[in-house]
């Protein structure tokens, strides 16, 4: 009997250990990955027109990584804006993180017409174009399917946000349709995932 | 039961004489971010009627229908038919559904913030004009949560 009580407070000790200290990506309310990937190498050219190196240039940092395109009203300024406007709420964050938006649409995303458009949310905002073949490399890297361009029926593309923790890891997706309130709970949340706590 | 037959017909009758309704447009917004574009986003209901143009100061809109395919990637299509409502089921443009898609605005004209003139063009009701905020993309989605 005594040893039955000792393994009920034991539950309840660990229980309670759990509600103190829930593991971060307990606490997303993004679309956690089950079993997350590594961040991907891929390099493209910024609106500078610079060669960025993906992995290496947000090393560190809380990546989100978007594949869109400029001509489009719906979805991808909603999904911007929202960033932009949980940074502009959160500078510590801010100052951890890289927002980076690849121009599908290699037809019209010239760099400047990208650089434009960002800056309309948040002159931080990187921003990158490439070659067709080099942004079908940089999306299949990444795991989402590549961009559809075409002349007749516009342009098809992966229409949520990447998270890549400053481990490196993608925990968290937000697709579209993510409210702002998940978005000001978990940016903090995914800055303090270093994986030191693993080490 | 004469009776009750007798009392759905005149309930019926009353029905019918209800002269026809405009739409009532609830919740619009146009969602804005700078640069020529722009998304309008509205609930259309209490009528029977087809939407035939929207125009959204000077420019007139488009009717599209943003869609995922198999993969998960989204596109934009433009409808072939006129959008419709019934008294029973609304008429929703939203992110990431339909929506009224703007171009060639001049971005010195209006900003977030501000009101503009939008004309639906209906098929029994006529033209409705209807003043109409411009909102932040990052409030396109509406609510409290942004
Ligand atoms: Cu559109």
């Amino acid at each position: 009997m005594p040893r039955r009580i000792h393994r009920h407070v034991l539950a309840v000790a660990l229980l309670a250990a759990s509600c103190a200290a829930p593991s971060p990506t307990g606490r997303l309310q993004g679309v956690v990955v089950e079993d997350p990937t590594p961040k991907p190498s891929f390099v493209l050219t910024d609106t500078s027109g610079e060669r960025y190196d993906f992995a290496a240039e947000t090393e560190g940092k809380l990546a989100l990584l978007f594949f869109g395109y400029t001509n489009c009203p719906d979805i991808c300024p909603v999904q911007l804006s929202q960033i932009a406007e949980v940074l502009r709420q959160m500078p510590d964050v801010a100052a951890h993180t890289e927002v980076v938006f690849v121009g599908v649409d290699w037809r019209r995303d010239t760099p400047e017409v990208i650089r434009a458009y960002l800056d309309r949310f948040d002159s931080r905002f990187v921003g990158l174009t490439g070659t067709a073949e080099e942004l079908e490399r940089a999306q299949v890297a990444a795991g989402v399917p590549p961009a559809v361009v075409d002349a007749d029926t516009g342009v098809a593309h992966a229409g949520w946000v990447i998270a890549y923790a400053p481990d490196g890891m993608n925990h968290v997706i937000y697709p579209f349709g993510t409210r702002q309130s998940t978005l000001m709970n978990d940016l903090p949340v995914l800055v303090t995932m270093t994986g030191e706590d693993r080490r | 039961m004469i009776r009750a037959v007798a009392a759905v017909g005149v309930v019926l009758a009353v029905v019918a004489c209800v002269p026809d309704r405009s739409p009532e447009i609830v919740s619009a917004r146009l969602s804005y971010g700078g640069g020529d574009q722009a998304a309008l986003y509205f609930v259309a209901q209490g009528s029977d009627d087809r939407l035939l143009e929207v125009i959204v100061g000077e420019a007139a809109g488009e009717f599209h229908r943003t869609e995922t395919d198999a993969d998960g990637r989204t596109t934009m299509q433009p409808l072939t038919d006129p959008p419709r409502l019934t008294t029973r089921s609304p008429l929703v443009f939203e992110p990431g559904g339909l929506h009224v898609m703007v171009v060639g605005l001049d971005p010195a004209t209006f900003s977030p913030g501000e009101v503009v003139d939008v004309t639906f063009v209906w098929e029994r009701s006529g033209r409705q004009r209807l003043r109409i905020p411009v909102v932040d993309p990052s409030a396109a989605l509406g609510g409290p949560d942004g």
